[in-house]
């Protein structure tokens, strides 16, 4: 039942790469399918285990897959994300649409599965359909935009494995969050903890990605076509922060206490710094790429504080991420191909005037992503801020410097391409484009208005994040009373 | 008379080494299949030689393997000699280097 | 009394759905936009009649929970309405003067193409429904949720015109600033989750939240500074105030709403609903108190010398605002509540009347080409001086019951320096809006345009109803101050009075004859000074703005375009000559590799043998 999740896209790309163009249709199908399946199964999350033996000898691996509630959230978000941009690039053929339809079940697989080993196979899977992409149908600099992707990456796979292999070593096969996690950390020695630990705290920031580790990032983003773009951008940063929500956290919390100071730098500097180079930014896919190694930081910091509020309020962003990110690629991929160029800032300008559905459209996901509230941004935005702040008011006030940033690069971004003379007339938004942007703009006014279903799936995984803090968040409000 | 086993090891590290010395000394590809084969039946030697010497059955079972094993390995090796001496119009290793790095 | 709240809070955001959404007809656009407000308001006079609810300030309120809008483990955060006295009174405010100016815009807007009068609506809707939910809400989230609902507003109507770029950038400073403002608001909701374990008002008004205060008094200046720079941003407060000034790039209806019934009063509102903070702490009450009084004093001697009608009133709203945060920093909830509502009567009326003059003159707001106007446009002429009778505190108008509650509580209160600027401001109002009064109307036409008289239906009648209540809005001020128990004071108000008379003669005397010589005093250095906020603009532009572009565009383009390119290309050098060397191994030659092995096994054997044991 829950290889189906995986399975189904799969199938999608098996039967897209053999029937090439005629059957692409199969591959968005066969994903809105599983999704449809994902859905159905949202009451049962946190429940569902299915395991079986798979490599046998003395290091015995398991064949395990597990639907917690944290899974199932980012399930359901790489399902849609992959049938709209699937959806979104049929024209470009079969071959595009099974490397998708790839991506979609690696990433589904990897959010399922309740083996390690297995997260590993899942993982490294991803990593070669978005190459592809980048090499097949990338942009004039898909060259050097690869070869960093590549080289990047690679380099996090390996951190990945000798922390993978370290914890099977010392007889830990499952992430430390979700269905059937024994729930406390690994009984790693206690001289590798540290190595361990940043090993794959290493693996996780590049692919997030985090500052130092984003070399690779804008290259990518920019070069990828838009709707391979919105893929990656959606969901694969969202593996880097469920491995350290699922695996570092959890199965090595002394490696994370032990070197907090640096783990929190990386954290803030990468927020900081990505905010910055995003108001510096000159083309529209880069300014989103930086945009997201600064959320994407708060994210982290978030996590690292080890907060019930701060934790819930990453994983409701995680979501909202995802959301808004795959919106703005897919916005600004409809606006490239009428500009026939990249969405150079200060270049274009006015199309509100032409095209009010892709301006509205634009501010609505713009807004969403500067954390107005009301929109899906927010609430995750204002947990982690408050979770931040309890720990420490200093980084609270360095989280609230980045929601100011962030105001200050989209709007730019909207308003230098949508406001001011315009310069050029472009057709705005048609009919199956607005049907390909409504379920994600749906989705970004529910969550913003209504968040409560994302905490309530996430509450066991964040129990398993802060163990035993959630009562010391409660204290304040017994002191108070006292 | 029973020969000791340390002269049929002694044996199979003679041949062994003759089929080493083959390999890095000459430069034919018959030759150096031939010498493979030296070496594959010196480890024959020692395993049914340290098998009859023990009385265990898996060094005999083994060397059975390795006939096995060695047939395949000569079929092969003989037929790429063939084929390297049809295509590339010799057999001189030093000069088969296409797969340098 | 809860269905009459949910109408009034549903209609004005359905209305903005569906004016975005779909492609009505011009007229469906206005009878849907100004509808939608007239149904709101008749449920918020329901919810008046069926229940005015408390005062505020000691936590009694009726909490409507519909549902929940956010659990994380001990962090619950309700979806509902609270409804109070102050709920109500915003309500009224909010709906009341929200149709009027909805009406108005009906004909000011009339000259827009389809689509911008629909986008027109839409945005006025969506701002008078954030607005509604901000005062409705039941929780700090949920406030917030309309809080940048009215910042959302607010940027798209005041970019309304978004083809000219001075629009676009005051839309986007309005935006930027309010959002300094709302990460305020956050950071406050941290502070008082984490002093009071509790972000609705349900718990945080209540006595558990008021002990748990008491109990921490750091966090709670923490927490009523923080809510000041939400407030001071929304209100236009120093030291987030510049961008009030440049919003007025919007059509004059937007700026009535902003400045009368929507937005600006936000500030006022929260520090108003979050009263048990500012009682905890009055450090914070202090700091909030005289930063308004402070703006309330600088704004007025801006206004005094400037020459754009739209800007002058801004600074007078910015005047008026800080005495509403003054009074209510302070505790002075009736006084300053009661200035909102008087307030929200004369200055969209003002406004209105600009819009009249503006429309008259063709868009001209540089009262210098006015003048002489008087006989041209008479409902302009007698609303506008209604308005600033009102504005200026002289007895019986509106201004002076609320205005003077103010100053008299400030002064028994014993709070001397807030006192002493919003003395000085109250002398300075009479003078620069009877200024503006005489140089408009009074004297010869100066400027060349065509004087385009008569005004629509629709543009005349809620100028004439808020002139009216300008002239008799006191009475609202005084009962709701008696309703929140709060009586007159006879010598706050003969001295409230001799300030108003005093600026307003010396207006005369300088002014009565609408001549534009009595006016030369203001091209002097120090005016010039005055006129350009005391250089606050420049100096946050240079000092902040500017740096940070600079630094961001550095980065982008120094270090990670280059430097960081050049790190990750000598590492990727390093990579390829340590793949050349390596490949010299892998030479190809069959014997070579023979050798390589059988080295390796002689290493290995020998390794065995001697280390192994």
């Amino acid at each position: 039942m829950l290889t189906l999740l995986w399975a189904l896209p799969g199938l999608g790309a098996l039967l897209s790469a053999a029937g090439g163009r005629r059957l692409a249709w199969t591959g968005p199908l066969l994903s809105a399918l599983a999704l449809v399946l994902g859905a159905s199964l949202w009451p049962q999350a946190g429940s569902l285990l299915q395991s079986r033996p798979w490599i046998g000898g003395p290091f015995a691996v398991s064949y395990s897959l597990g639907l917690s509630g944290l899974s199932l959230l980012l399930v359901l978000l790489t399902l849609l994300i992959t049938t709209l941009t699937s959806l979104a690039s049929l024209r470009q053929g079969g071959a595009f649409i099974a490397w998708m339809q790839m991506l979609g079940a690696a990433a589904t697989g990897m959010f399922l599965s309740r083996g390690l080993v297995l997260f590993y196979v899942f993982w490294e899977l991803m990593l070669v359909p978005a190459y592809f992409l980048l090499v097949g149908w990338g942009g004039a600099g898909r060259g050097p935009a690869a070869w960093k992707f590549l080289l990047y990456n690679i380099g996090g796979s390996v951190a990945l494995l000798l922390g993978v292999a370290a914890l099977v070593a010392f007889g830990i096969h499952m992430p430390g969050v979700g269905v059937g996690a024994a729930g406390h950390p690994a009984a790693v020695p206690a001289a590798l903890v540290v190595p361990v630990g940043v090993a794959l705290f290493i693996a996780f920031a590049v692919k997030t990605p985090l500052w130092p580790l984003h070399g690779w990032v804008a290259d990518t983003y920019a070069e990828l076509p838009a709707p391979a773009a919105a893929l990656v951008g959606a969901i694969q940063s969202k593996a880097g922060l469920y491995g350290m929500l699922a695996i570092l956290l959890p199965l090595v919390p002394g490696a994370v206490t032990a070197w907090h100071a640096v783990f929190v730098t990386v954290a803030v500097v990468s927020l900081v710094y990505g905010a910055l180079l995003a108001l510096g930014a000159r083309d529209g896919r880069r300014l989103v790429a930086y945009s997201s190694v600064s959320h994407l930081g708060l994210i982290t910091l978030a996590f690292l504080t080890l907060q019930p509020q701060a934790v819930t309020g990453g994983i409701v962003q995680l979501v909202a991420h995802g959301l808004f990110t795959a919106a703005l690629f897919l916005l600004l991929g409809m606006l490239e191909s009428r500009l026939g160029g990249p969405v150079r800032i200060g270049e274009v300008g006015g199309l509100a005037k032409a095209a009010p559905a892709l301006a509205g459209g634009l501010l609505l996901v713009g807004m969403a992503a500067l954390g107005l509230p009301g929109l899906a941004g927010f609430p995750g935005e204002l947990l982690m801020l408050v979770g931040i702040y309890h720990t420490s008011p200093v980084l609270g006030l360095v989280g609230g410097l980045a929601v100011v940033l962030a105001a200050a690069y989209l709007l730019r971004l909207l308003q230098l391409v949508l406001h001011g003379p315009s310069q050029r007339s472009v057709a705005d938004l048609g009919g199956g484009e607005r049907w390909l942007l409504a379920p994600l703009a749906v989705l970004l006014l529910l969550v913003g208005l209504w968040p409560q279903p994302i905490p309530t799936q996430a509450a066991a995984a964040v129990q398993a994040v802060t163990g035993g803090s959630a009562q010391v968040a409660a204290a304040p409000s017994s002191r108070g009373n006292g | 008379m029973s020969v000791g086993l340390p002269l049929y090891l002694g044996l199979a590290a003679i041949l062994f080494v003759i089929g080493m010395l083959g390999i890095l000394l000459r430069r034919d590809v018959l030759v150096l299949v031939m010498s493979v084969e030296l070496m594959w039946n010196a480890a024959n030697l020692a395993l049914v030689a340290t098998a009859r010497e023990s009385g265990l059955m898996g060094g005999q079972i083994f060397a059975f393997v390795v006939i096995t094993v060695a047939a395949a390995d000569v079929a092969i090796g003989l037929a790429l000699a063939v084929l390297l001496g049809r295509t590339r119009g010799t057999l001189d290793v030093d000069r088969l280097h296409w797969l340098r790095g | 009394m809860g269905i009459f709240a949910t109408v009034a809070l549903a209609a004005p955001l359905v209305g903005a759905l569906l004016l975005s959404l779909l492609r009505l007809p011009r007229q469906a656009q206005g009878l849907t936009g100004t509808g939608s407000i007239l149904v709101a308001f008749a449920a918020a006079l329901g919810l008046a009649l069926t229940g005015f609810g408390p005062a505020p300030g000691h936590g009694g309120g009726t909490d409507l929970v519909l549902g929940t809008w956010a659990v994380a483990a001990s962090l619950h955060v309700p979806l509902g309405l609270w409804l109070d006295g102050l709920t109500t009174v915003f309500v009224l405010v909010i709906t009341g003067v929200g149709l009027l100016i909805h009406v108005y815009s009906l004909a000011y807007m009339a000259g827009e193409d389809r689509a911008d009068y629909g986008r027109y609506f839409a945005g006025m809707n969506l701002f008078v429904g954030a607005m509604l939910l901000l005062v409705l809400a039941d929780s700090l989230p949920l406030l917030a949720v309309g809080w940048a609902g009215v910042g959302l507003a607010s940027y798209l109507l005041i970019g309304f015109w978004y083809q000219r770029p001075a629009a676009v950038v005051a839309a986007r400073k309005a935006f930027i600033l309010n959002t300094v403002g709302d990460v305020g608001l956050v950071l406050a909701i941290a502070v008082l989750f984490g002093t009071t374990g509790r972000m609705d008002f349900q718990h945080l008004l209540g006595s558990s939240g008021r002990q748990a205060l008491a109990a921490h008094p750091g966090a709670a200046v923490a927490a009523g500074l923080l809510l000041f720079l939400a407030a001071a941003a929304k209100s236009a407060q120093l030291p987030l105030q510049s961008w009030l000034s440049d919003a007025m790039e919007g059509p004059t209806p937007v700026s009535a709403l902003i400045h009368a019934a929507t937005m600006v009063t936000a500030g006022v509102y929260l520090i108003a609903r979050m009263q048990v903070v500012f009682q905890a702490a009055p450090v914070a009450a202090a700091w909030a108190g005289d930063l308004g009084a402070l703006t309330a004093f600088g704004a007025a001697t801006v206004g005094a010398v400037s020459y754009d009608i739209k800007r002058l009133l801004a600074y007078s709203t910015m005047s008026q605002i800080g005495y509403m945060i003054a009074g209510v920093s302070f505790g002075y909830v009736a006084a300053g509540v009661s200035h909102v509502v008087t307030h929200a009567f004369f200055k969209a009326l003002l406004f209105m009347c600009v819009g009249l003059v503006m429309h008259a003159l063709g868009d001209e707001r540089d009262m210098r080409q006015y003048g002489g106007l008087a006989r041209a446009l008479p409902l302009a002429r007698w609303g506008f001086l209604a308005g600033v009778l009102a504005l200026s505190g002289i007895p019986p108008f509106a201004g002076f019951w609320s205005k003077d509650a103010i100053l008299g509580d400030l002064l028994r209160g014993g709070h001397p320096l807030a006192w002493v600027l919003l003395a000085l401001a109250a002398l300075l109002t009479p003078f620069y809006a009877f200024r503006a009064y005489y140089l408009t109307f009074g004297g010869e036409r100066r400027g060349k345009q065509a004087v385009h008289g008569g005004a629509a239906v629709s543009l005349r009648w809620p100028t004439v109803v808020l002139a009216v209540l300008a002239v008799v809005g006191g009475v609202a001020a005084v009962a709701l101050q008696h309703a929140w128990g709060q009586g007159l004071d006879g010598t706050s108000m003969v001295l409230s009075t001799v300030l108003a008379l005093v600026g307003w003669g010396a207006a005369w005397g300088l002014y009565r004859n609408g001549d534009a010589a009595a006016d030369r005093w203001t091209a002097g250095v120090l005016a010039g000074v005055v006129r350009a906020e005391y250089g606050w603009e420049g100096f946050w532009q240079k000092g902040l703005v500017n740096p940070v572009h600079a630094l961001a565009a550095g980065l982008g383009q120094a270090w990670e375009g280059v430097s960081w390119q050049r790190a990750q290309g000598s590492v990727a050098a390093v990579a390829t000559a340590g793949g050349r060397a390596l490949g010299l191994w892998q030479s190809g030659v069959v014997r070579r590799y023979a050798v390589s092995m059988s080295c390796g096994v002689a290493l290995i054997l020998i390794w065995v043998l001697a280390f192994a044991h």
